[in-house]
């Protein structure tokens, strides 16, 4: 056992020293999760606009206008474009001008949305809080009116309701509460995990480096039996992986301000997403015949899932067969799992996610460890 | 020569060893053993199996067939046993290049289970050895080949192994440093070290090795001290002609006279020739190419050395 832990800790001090995996862990997903994060809260998306459709009924107009937008107005989260009719409204959401429209009929509301694409999930995260905050003042309104209190002093009293209520203005809190976690955040744990594939390759395939430089043999000469040595080296990728995430998600908090939920939960997910990782390499490991293929092969390991896992994009909006691929992927479970423990869930919403996490890495790293075995030898 | 009685007066036992990679038999069949403080030789050309006999050894691949015994403990690939009484000075360098000297052997020490105190003890002893001491601090990738070949074996012998194994330590380094080398060897079988030592220079060998195996194709040829070596090519002579030109021509020629065990171009100007009597076919040899545009240039006989046994048992001199 001490044995494990002396390669173990050489290896992890080796790859600090040569810093290749501090720039793949740490300096490159930093640098792309701050660049990301300045471009999605440029200053034209700090404010959402929204389209309103004028007509309809004048009381829900009235209580649209005084009881939703006008405090998300005041509090700076959104603006207001009106437009004479339908079509229009249409139009502009299609064209990207307003990031959702509210169109008011005689006996309630209706909101249209546009898909945005990738680099936008703020505006879409935004457009859908208005859009269901609207629904629901629609929803109030109309029951009341059909409770007979469509009355001036009715929509008053709703529109008041609406403004004493502290939580629907803020937009931290009506993404968190609506559409999973906040834009930066995402980009955090899209990029966060997506180099977490590269940088475990720094534990076990210096096995394939180790037998070339001749060292390896060298190091099965000792009174060190060949599992221990797969042992220390896969506990160097999981290591290096752990490593690598803590400090991305500790930099993204304190730097940009990113939100992760429950500690435990996230804890949870980053050990069983390191172990995901780690599985990969041992199987990349024990297949590839020479260092540079098993690098590539890797690099294509983490490329794929992490395009089909969401990493850059939601592949699960996308619908079809990728919405079924992209739940194959260990990047997808830990999104799932981060969206889960929002809005101030317990640790315990974090438990089916790495439950599938664990699952991948038994169904891949129980075979890697079999093949990986085979590339111990001098 | 020790005489080996008791099972563990003998530091290693080999029986029967076999290794092949697909069709091709690296090792056939070898046999030897090595006493108590005795360094052996294991001596041949590129390709001979001596390697792949040390990996055997070693227990770093497995055997086809055979059995490898040190002090008693049988060795079996995969297994730690017994390994802890060998140290492996392997052909390639095996060091980390981006560690010191000292972090190098630190790293080897706690393999074996040396660390705190009694590792710093042992690193110092063995630099001294090696003539590291005042480099051990410097990452070993700025070592010359020399050091580094020196750190090789110091990591080797770090954790006071039973038997050392240095496979042809001095290959492609410098004389100075190639002196060392060889100086602390002789010095560690001196202290009664038992030693295997591989190589393809025959002065090494002769300098070292109380006991000698000659090894070609997989096989042990011949297993003796060097004077029991010498005395099998009995009054065979051998005859080093520099001939002006096409030396492989001029050996063919010679092998058809009587009297010459065989002839070999060593280079494109050098025959080995084998000989009963040299003195007496001399004049044979050298009329063999009158007539021909073969001129000799030179001729050397030497005395009966491991070089004539070499290639009295293999047809091949040692150094191709
Ligand atoms: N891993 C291997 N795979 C295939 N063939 C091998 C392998 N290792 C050695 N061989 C073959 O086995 C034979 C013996 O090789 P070995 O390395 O044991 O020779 P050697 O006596 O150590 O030579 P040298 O003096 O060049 O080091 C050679 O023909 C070599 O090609
Ligand atoms: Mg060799």
């Amino acid at each position: 056992m001490r044995v494990i832990l002396d390669i173990l800790w050489h290896d992890v001090r080796a790859r600090m020293r040569d810093r290749s995996a501090i720039i793949v862990g740490f300096v490159a997903p930093v640098a792309l999760i701050a660049v990301l994060s300045l471009i999605i809260s440029g200053p034209d998306t700090e404010k959402q606009p929204i389209g309103v459709v004028a007509g309809g009924s004048p009381t829900l107009q009235q209580a649209l206008r005084r009881g939703a937008l006008d405090p998300m107005v005041r509090e700076g989260v959104i603006t207001v474009h009106d437009y004479p009719n339908a079509g229009a409204a249409r139009k502009a959401v299609i064209d990207g001008d307003v990031d959702a429209a509210v169109l008011v009929g005689d006996d309630g509301l209706d909101v249209i949305h546009g898909d945005a694409p990738v680099g936008s999930a703020m505006a879409i995260t935004a457009a859908r809080a208005t859009g269901d905050l609207v629904d629901t003042v629609g929803r109030v309104i109309t029951a009341e009116r059909i409770l007979g209190a469509s009355s001036d002093a009715g929509v008053a009293a709703v529109a008041g309701r609406l403004q004493r209520a502290p939580s629907t203005v803020a937009l931290g809190d009506v993404g968190q509460k609506v559409a999973g976690i906040d834009a930066k955040t995402q980009v955090a744990s899209g990029l966060a995990t997506f180099f977490l594939f590269f940088t475990v390759q720094f534990g076990v395939l210096s096995l394939l480096y180790e037998r070339r430089t001749g060292t390896l043999a060298r190091v099965l000469a000792a009174p060190v039996a060949p599992w221990q040595v797969l042992a220390a080296k896969v506990g160097v990728s999981f290591v290096l992986g752990l490593l690598s995430m803590t400090a991305l998600i500790l930099t993204s908090r304190l730097v940009l301000g990113t939100h992760w939920g429950n500690p435990v939960g996230v804890a949870l997910l980053v050990l069983c997403g390191v172990l995901a990782a780690t599985s990969t390499v041992a199987l990349v490991a024990g297949v590839a015949r020479t260092p540079e293929a098993a690098g590539f092969a890797q690099s294509m390991v983490a490329l794929v899932l992490g395009i089909l896992g969401g990493s850059f994009f939601s592949m699960a909006r996308a619908g079809g067969a990728s919405a079924v691929f992209t739940r194959l992927t260990p990047h997808h479970w830990f999104g799932e799992g981060l969206v889960r423990l929002t809005g101030g869930a317990s640790w315990t919403a974090a438990l089916l996610p790495c439950l599938v996490l664990l699952a991948f890495a038994a169904v891949v790293g129980v075979p890697g460890a079999f093949l990986a075995r085979r590339a111990v030898r001098p | 020569m020790p005489i080996a009685t008791d099972v563990l007066d003998i530091a290693l036992r080999v029986e029967g060893l076999k290794k092949s990679f697909g069709a091709n038999v690296a090792v056939d069949d070898v046999w030897f053993r090595i006493a108590k403080g005795e360094t052996f030789g294991l001596l041949g050309p590129n390709g001979a199996g001596k390697t792949t006999t040390i990996s055997m050894i070693c227990g770093l691949i497995a055997a086809d067939a055979g059995t490898v015994d040190v002090y008693g403990t049988r060795i079996a690939a995969g297994s730690p046993r017994g390994r802890r009484l060998i140290g492996y000075v392997p052909q390639e360098l095996a060091i980390y290049p981006d560690l010191s000297g000292r972090d190098n052997l630190r790293f080897f020490g706690r393999l074996y289970g040396l660390r705190g105190a009694e590792a710093e003890r042992r690193i110092d002893e063995v630099l001294d050895v090696v003539a590291l001491r005042d480099r051990a601090g410097d990452r070993s990738e700025e070592y010359s080949g020399g050091m580094k070949r020196r750190l090789n074996i110091a990591a080797g012998m770090l954790h006071e192994p039973r038997l050392l194994i240095l496979d042809e330590p001095t290959v492609g380094i410098d004389p100075q440093s190639r002196n060392a080398i060889l100086d602390a060897v002789a010095a560690l079988g001196d202290a009664g070290l038992s030693v295997l030592y591989t190589t393809h220079y025959m002065e090494e060998a002769e300098r070292l090795c109380d006991r000698l195996a000659i090894m070609d194709g997989g096989k042990i040829k011949a297993t003796g001290t060097r004077r029991e070596l010498v005395s099998m090519v009995g009054k065979h002579d051998v005859v080093n002609l520099t001939v002006s030109r096409a030396a492989r021509a001029a050996a063919e020629g010679l092998r058809a006279l009587p009297g010459v065990r065989s002839a070999t171009a060593q280079d494109d100007r050098t025959v080995s020739v084998l000989a009963d009597g040299a003195a007496a076919l001399l004049p044979d040899i050298i009329g063999t190419f009158a007539g021909t545009p073969i001129h000799v240039q030179g001729v050397e006989v030497l005395e009966p050395s491991l070089d004539a046994v070499f290639l009295h048992l293999t047809g091949t001199a040692l150094r191709d």
